[in-house]
This record gives structure tokens, C-alpha cells and sequence, in this order.
């Protein structure tokens, strides 16, 4: 999958899915929690992007309200804004959204045994998806149903078909799931973690299956996970974040070889077997802050082991990392790495204070 | 060439054995009235494990290994077989002996959000098992120019009595004492300790300790606190105030508390981001050459598994597949299961490039595994027939995914109407044979011999007879993998080794082999 498309190709497309400025906090007696903050990002025909950090990093809170699914007391904060093939979805009503949900968009969740109903058929399941969204019925449903099981891989449908979810296995259930979200054929599927609760070489048969349902489709897919395997094997594009930021986005041969950010090179020296010659892992020290007040300094500061006096007084904002690479941001003071650091500090400055005035 | 080996010397490494296990099998549900069908989660593994050392055992979910790591403990009975600790085989202590011998070996759970009770604070749960086990009873040595017996509360002869450890060490000559000194462990400093000699030959030592228990053992958790890297303001916390990190370090400090000599590591890092297993994963390994801990490290996690471990076995449905030194067999897997479990792993490297053996469906049950080779049903090296050695591989993929489904569907629970509707020869919903072949043999071409087999096989299933359709498949296109359980091979000079049938002579070796899907 990964690697298919060139920079050149992917900027002449126009993106199927654009974030901007995505911000959604939820609203408790004690504290506001920023779980995304300013995030933007897009997806564009057959690409995957992926989302990588570590848990309450906000990644799923990114996936809940690209899909309008953030309930009280969360919500999606004015100025935020998210196009689906040019339609601005954030003004969206409940019930428009509804129409949307599943059939343009879709979405694949971590554990296949909470997304399923356990007291109807797999069949049924997959049935009310066409029912809803292409108005399909009987029998002529029924046959769609099959067809959608034996496309991703699951032998003798016909059986299966009038099984209950406990009657599957682990990987055949995400497979159901899989097939579900297929069911109306969507223009962009959004996976929230698929893979996680699965066993290494079923992981392998489902992102096989990933792989060949994006080719077939022409998918764009969103892919969240904390594992840094799967991202690197999967993606074209990763954005990784921590605590509501995407700190560093980049393609992802370029993120893996030449990582800018600290934390992503903390977080890909944290990984065993990446460093075979050492004894000792290195670690990051400390824990992932809740991010409950807005950044107005780095947010990794209190971690990060190239810190200076100026990261907790200036925001970084997302930047090219060099004049060469346009498509490699980093949010972190030490960019653009071809200007003075003093230099670097008074650009991120300044684009802050823009942001601030535009949303005004 | 790899050949047949006995049991006794699986072991080649130096060093002593602390932990052998012998045909180890845990079976559940079995022994009702009616005859029953048990799930064989461990079913017949041989291993040991050195005193020091730390043994990986890795596997997809549901292959035993948690099993596996719980009977060892005495968590689970043992169906049978034996597991020998310094000699004892503990499947067969109960009672006084059991809770003594249980200080020695200690766990560490997957998810520190269940294993930690809410509502005690995180000093009640890390002094728990001290209070369980009525910590401390203190050994005491004597080193006299006469004989001596032992005397005192909550005091015990470090010479005689099995188990405990001399943690205080009298000196005595002519008739004084000369020295005592305290091991650092059980929080005792010289003042603490009255030593008085009563009468000669023997002479009695009566050893009073003037700290109480209770200040004894809140100073351990203190000092436990300190070696998993918490803080001692903590004692008074409750777990939800900690992050899961913490809370792993807590459930490690409790694992600690009485002194083990093994500890065997259930996914302890499994529920943790990766920054943070770093840490944890640093702190197990100092904590073992601090104390010369014995792990058995239970994981799913390979990348994990390669750092951390000197040895691993890798399990599938109950078996042991594989056994040898981590970095030889990570670097040359030679049993097919390990090979593509390895495969599976997802690289952190976009640019690799490797051949990645993706295995078809999922592991059959362990409640009716297959009679041969455990790994039969999805290897991609299996053994064929001579006559079938050339049939190309979809052919011979849509005859195994055939098999498969036949056997799925012997273990669906049938519903009474289905039972009903079977007996009076209706069409249930597992009859509609016809439509599997189009599906599986549509594309297909044939030859008059796989044909004449598969429409057998067919017939059975429509007169409802899937055992008889299953039988006639596995005469025609089974082979050695599907009749006999393999044999432990021995593959490497280590002495790993390797539970497959193709270690044989007649066969090619599995990593010499290419699969036929390749081809």
C-alpha cells in the first residue's frame, strides 16, 4: 500500500477529506479537555493516512468527529473545519449526517465483539446497513449480504450468514465488521485501531484484506494505531500526535528514516528491536500530560530531552521542516532547521499570533 | 541432519535447572458423568528452565500459554504430568506445603486496571501477601564453638528449616556473643535484635526481635516502593490515582513482597503505550540481576519478546512448537508455525522488504485438535501425498480450505429444529453443499482423480454425514501430518529444538522447503 502515490501526483488531486484547525474539548465540572486541538490534516483517493500516538493522545477523538459521533459534554469547538469531497460537515444536522455516516463514510472499530449486536444474525446486521442506506430488502438483501461476506474472505457465507456474532472468531468478526462498513460502499473508511485486539497473523490476513479492498475500491483510508509496525507497513502518509497536536506529518518512508520531532524519535527508539546492539531501552521519561488549557508553550516540553528556555513560552506551530520538503511539518522549535534557532522561535511566533487573529 | 532425541537431554546450556516440566497437560471441563470432550489448553509440553535465566513463551491467543504459566504456579491443576521445582514436583503439594512453597513463586497480571483492588490503598495491596503469609519469620544461623539450639518468637533455624533464609547471623565463641549481623531485606538494624545464651551443651540462644511485625513489614513495602522506582508518599494511595505504568510497577512490587525465586510475567507490559513499556520492560530486567530473579515471560508481543528473553518457546494449541535461544531462532526459525509467526510481525521499517507468509483462517479448537501435527490444518509446508506432490497450489489451497470448512462445521452447535429438521432429512442450513463447490472448485479445473474424491465427499455432507465426507478427504489427500503427532527433533548445536515432521530424513527441511504456493 504504502508508497504508491509521488508528491507530485498527490498535490495535483484535490484531497476527498480535509481537517482544519479541528478542535474538540469536552466540558467536565473540574476542567476543559482539549482532546484535539487545532489539528489539520487531509486524505485524498487511495491513499492511507495514518494517526499514530500513544493512548489519550486524541486520535479517536479525531476519528468521533470527522464522523459527527462526539456526544455531551463534547463538542466540536467553532472555526474547526472538516470538507468531505467539498461539503463542509461540521454545520451539518443530526439528521443530514445520519445519511452520510455509513454510506459515504465509514468506520471499523477497535473491538469487533462491542461493535456487533450480539442478539442478531451477522446476516441482519449487514441487512439494516443496505436497508438504510440503499433501500435493499428479502432476499435481494440477502444475496448482497453473501457477497459482501465472501469478499472479505470469509468461507461457506451462506452459512455464516444466519450465525451469531459469538459463532465467529476473532479475526472472522472483524472481517463481518469490515464487511458491513463495505456495505455501501463509502469513498473514505476510517479505522479506528482494527487490528489491536487481534492476533499477529490474523493483524496480517486483515491488513492483506485492507490492502486489496483499497485497490479494488479505490479507498481512501484512515488509519489510527499506536503500533508503529502496522503504521509503517500500512500508510502512504502518518501524522503523529500527542496530547491533541499532530507534532510531525510527513510521508512514511521519509518520517521512519529521518524523524524530526523529538517525540517521534523518542517514540521510534522506544520500540524493541529497533535498537538490536543495546542493552537498555531507551524510554521517554514521564507521562502523557492531559492537555486541559491552551497551549501556549510545547505541550512535550516537560519530556522532551532537547528542551530550552523558549519551549515553554512559545507555541510551535507546524512547519516545513526545510525549504526542500514541503510535505514534512514538524511542530517543534528546533524548525525549519536551515534558519537560526532564534530565528525558527520568532516564526513560530508569528504564526501564532496570525492564527490567533484569524480566528478571531 | 537433525535426529530423534530422549527428554533427558533436551538440556545443553549450563547453568542449574530450577523449573522442569515434564508432559505437562491442563485439561478443562473434563471429568462430568457423561463422557465429555475437554478443552486441552496444555497438552503434553516438556521444558525447563534455568535458575537466572528468563523463558519466553509466545503464541496466538488461546494457544495455552497463559494456561501454561498458571498451572506452573499451581494456579490451575495440573490433568497431569509433572512440574519439578529444585526437585519438588508441586503438582502434587496441598495445603501447609502448598502456601509455603507459593512464597517462592509469584506472579505479575496482564492488566494492572484488574489486578489491583480499588478500594485498598497501594500499600495494603503490596503488603498483603506479608500478611498472608505471616511475614517475617526470621532465620537465624549460629555460628558457635559449641552446640546450640534456637529459641524465640517468630523465629526460625535457618539450618534446619526448609525455605527460610538466614537473615540473622549470630557469632558466638567461649560462651559470648561475638557478632550479629541482619541481612538489609528484612528491614532489622543491629539495635533490633536481643541475643541472650541460656545453659551449655546444647547451648540455647533466644533470639528476641524488639521491632513489631507491623513496623517490620510497613518498612518493606517502603523499601519496595523505592526498588520499582515509586515514591514512599504513595503508600497511602489508591490505584485509580496512578497511570497504568505506575500501576504495573505497583503489581510488580506486590509479586516481589515475599522474596521469590521465579516469577512468571503474564503479558505485563501488553495493556502499556510503547514509551512506557520501555520503562517497565528496563525495570524487570534490573530487578532480575538484582535479586537473580527466574522469569518466565509470557507475551504476544515478538519484538518484546526478542529483547527480553535468553530463551523462548513458542506454543501453538497447547504444544510446544518450538523451543531454543532467542537470537538463533528469531534469526532461523526452522519450525513452519514460528517461520510465519515471525513473517506476521509488521516491521517499523516502510522500506522492508520481506516475504511474508500470511496463514489461511484461524486455529481449529482446542477441544477437537487435529490427531496429527497440531499446526496441520494451516501450515503452508504440510506434507502431501507423492501422487498429489505436483497438483498446483490453488487446487490443493481449495481442497484444504474444503477440509476446513467441513470441520467448522462439525463444531457448530446445531440447534434442536436443525437437530429436528436433520433427522427427518430436510434442508438445513448446512446442506447447501452444491454452492460450496461452485464456490471453492468453480474456477477450477479438475483432475478426474481430486474429482471423483470431492464428489464423495460431497454425497456425505448432503446425507448429513460430515464425519464420513471428513474421512474420505483425509484418505485421499492426507499424509503423515494428519495422522501421527510429531516428534521433538533436535535442529541446532544449542540444542534447540523443533516439533515438526519434516525434520525427518525422507523429508525436505521445513527451511529448505518452498511452499508450494510459491512455486
Amino acid at each position: 500500500m504504502a508508497q504508491r502515490e509521488t508528491t507530485a501526483s498527490r498535490s495535483e488531486q484535490a484531497p476527498l477529506l480535509q481537517v482544519e484547525n479541528l478542535q474538540t474539548a469536552f466540558f467536565t465540572d473540574k476542567e476543559t479537555i482539549r482532546a484535539v486541538d487545532g489539528i489539520s490534516f487531509d486524505i485524498r483517493r487511495g491513499e492511507t493516512v495514518g494517526i499514530v500516538g500513544e493512548s489519550g493522545s486524541g486520535k479517536s477523538v479525531t476519528a468521533r468527529s470527522i464522523m459527527g459521533l462526539v456526544d455531551s459534554p463534547g463538542r466540536v469547538l467553532d472555526g474547526s473545519s472538516i470538507k468531505f469531497d467539498g461539503e463542509e460537515l461540521t454545520e451539518k444536522s443530526e439528521k443530514e449526517y445520519r445519511s452520510l455516516r455509513g454510506s459515504d463514510i465509514a468506520m471499523v472499530f477497535q473491538d469487533p465483539l462491542t461493535s456487533l449486536n450480539p442478539v442478531y444474525t451477522v446476516g441482519n446486521q449487514i441487512k439494516e446497513a443496505l436497508r438504510l442506506h440503499r433501500d435493499m430488502r428479502g432476499a435481494e438483501a440477502t444475496e448482497e449480504a453473501i457477497d459482501l461476506l465472501e469478499a472479505v474472505g470469509i468461507p461457506d457465507a451462506s452459512r455464516r450468514v444466519t450465525e451469531y456474532p459469538h459463532e465467529f472468531s476473532g479475526g472472522m468478526r472483524q472481517r463481518a465488521v469490515i464487511a458491513m462498513a463495505l456495505a455501501c460502499d463509502p469513498e473514505l473508511l476510517i479505522c479506528d485501531e482494527p487490528t489491536t485486539a487481534l492476533d499477529v497473523t490474523i493483524q496480517a490476513q486483515i491488513l492483506e484484506l485492507l490492502d486489496d479492498l483499497q485497490e479494488e475500491r479505490n479507498l481512501a483510508i484512515m488509519f489510527i494505531t499506536h503500533d508503529m509496525g502496522v503504521i509503517a507497513e500500512v500508510s502512504d502518509r502518518v501524522n503523529v500526535m500527542y496530547a491533541g497536536e499532530i507534532v510531525e506529518s510527513a510521508p512514511v518512508v521519509e518520517l521512519f528514516e529521518n524523524p524530526r520531532h523529538p517525540y517521534s524519535q523518542g517514540l521510534l527508539n522506544s520500540i524493541p528491536g529497533n535498537q538490536p546492539d543495546t542493552d537498555r531501552l531507551s524510554t521517554i521519561e514521564g507521562d502523557v500530560p492531559t492537555p486541559n488549557e491552551p497551549a501556549t508553550y510545547c505541550r512535550f516540553e516537560p519530556r522532551c530531552p532537547k528542551a530550552f528556555d523558549e519551549c515553554s513560552k512559545v507555541h510551535p506551530e507546524s512547519l516545513a521542516v526545510n525549504d526542500d520538503a514541503a510535505d514534512h511539518t514538524a511542530a517543534c522549535l528546533l524548525y525549519p532547521e536551515d534558519v537560526s534557532q532564534a530565528e525558527a522561535v520568532e516564526l513560530h511566533e508569528r504564526r501564532g499570533s496570525q492564527r490567533e487573529v484569524s480566528e478571531r | 541432519m537433525s535426529e530423534q532425541i530422549q527428554q533427558e537431554s533436551v538440556s545443553v546450556a549450563t547453568g542449574e535447572t530450577l523449573v522442569e516440566v515434564n508432559q505437562l497437560r491442563t485439561y478443562y471441563g473434563e471429568g462430568g458423568i457423561i463422557e465429555s470432550n475437554p478443552v486441552k489448553a496444555v497438552d503434553g509440553v516438556d521444558f525447563e528452565i534455568k535458575r537466572g535465566e528468563t523463558l519466553g513463551l509466545v503464541g496466538e491467543s488461546g494457544c495455552g500459554k497463559t494456561t501454561l504459566g498458571r498451572t506452573l504456579i499451581q494456579l490451575e491443576d495440573a490433568t497431569s504430568g509433572e512440574v519439578l521445582f529444585d526437585g519438588t514436583d508441586v503438582t502434587e503439594l496441598s495445603g501447609t506445603e502448598l502456601k509455603d512453597w507459593r512464597r517462592n513463586s509469584q506472579m505479575v497480571f496482564q492488566d494492572p486496571e484488574s489486578s489491583l483492588n480499588d478500594r485498598m490503598t497501594v500499600g495494603e495491596i503490596i503488603r498483603e501477601p506479608l500478611d498472608v503469609h505471616d511475614w517475617p519469620t526470621i532465620g537465624v544461623v549460629v555460628d558457635a564453638d559449641v552446640a546450640t539450639t534456637i529459641e524465640g518468637n517468630g523465629v526460625a533455624d535457618a539450618r534446619t528449616t526448609e525455605g527460610v533464609r538466614s537473615d540473622v547471623t549470630v557469632t558466638v565463641r567461649g560462651g559470648s556473643v561475638t557478632d550479629v549481623e541482619t541481612r538489609d531485606e528484612m528491614q532489622l538494624e543491629r539495635d533490633d535484635v536481643e541475643v541472650e545464651l541460656r545453659g551449655d551443651d546444647p547451648t540455647t540462644v533466644r533470639v528476641k526481635v524488639t521491632r513489631s511485625r507491623d513496623q517490620i513489614r510497613r518498612a518493606r513495602v517502603r523499601e519496595l516502593l523505592d526498588t520499582v522506582g515509586l515514591r514512599p508518599e504513595h503508600y497511602y494511595r489508591y490505584p485509580h490515582q496512578f497511570s497504568g505504568g505506575q500501576r504495573q510497577r505497583v503489581g510488580i512490587a506486590r509479586a516481589l513482597a515475599l522474596e521469590p525465586e521465579f516469577v512468571v510475567l503474564d503479558e505485563p507490559v501488553s495493556a502499556l503505550d510503547v514509551s512506557v513499556q520501555a520503562q517497565i520492560l528496563n525495570l524487570l530486567e534490573d530487578l532480575q540481576d538484582e535479586f537473580g530473579l527466574t522469569y518466565l515471560f509470557i507475551a504476544h508481543d515478538l519484538s518484546v519478546v526478542r529483547h527480553i528473553c535468553d530463551r523462548v518457546a513458542v506454543m501453538y494449541l497447547g504444544n510446544v512448537m518450538e523451543l531454543g535461544e532467542t537470537e538463533e531462532l528469531f534469526a532461523n526459525p526452522k519450525n513452519p508455525y514460528t517461520h510465519a509467526l515471525l513473517s506476521a510481525i509488521p516491521e517499523p521499517d516502510p522500506t522492508a522488504d520481506r516475504e511474508r507468509v500470511t496463514l489461511r483462517g484461524t486455529p481449529p479448537s482446542p477441544r477437537d485438535p487435529p490427531t496429527g501435527c497440531p499446526f496441520t490444518t494451516r501450515c503452508p509446508m504440510k506434507i502431501r501425498p507423492d501422487k498429489y506432490q505436483n497438483m498446483d497450489a490453488d487446487t490443493w489451497v481449495a481442497i484444504e480450505v474444503f477440509r476446513e470448512v467441513l470441520r467448522e462445521r462439525e463444531r457448530a452447535e446445531k440447534s434442536l429444529t436443525e437437530q429436528a429438521k436433520e433427522l427427518l432429512g430436510m434442508e438445513t442450513r448446512f446442506s447447501d453443499i452444491d454452492e460450496i463447490k461452485r464456490e471453492l472448485f468453480g474456477d477450477i479445473d479438475l483432475s478426474r482423480e481430486v474429482e471423483e474424491h470431492v464428489d464423495r465427499a460431497a454425497e456425505h455432507v448432503a446425507d448429513n454425514d460430515e464425519q464420513g465426507a471428513r474421512r474420505v478427504l483425509r484418505e485421499e489427500f492426507g499424509s503423515i501430518c494428519d495422522d501421527e503427532r510429531p516428534d521433538d527433533y533436535v535442529v541446532s548445536d544449542t540444542g534447540r529444538v523443533s516439533h515438526c515432521h519434516r525434520h525427518m530424513d525422507e523429508y525436505t527441511e521445513p527451511d529448505e522447503f518452498v511452499p508450494y504456493t510459491e512455486r
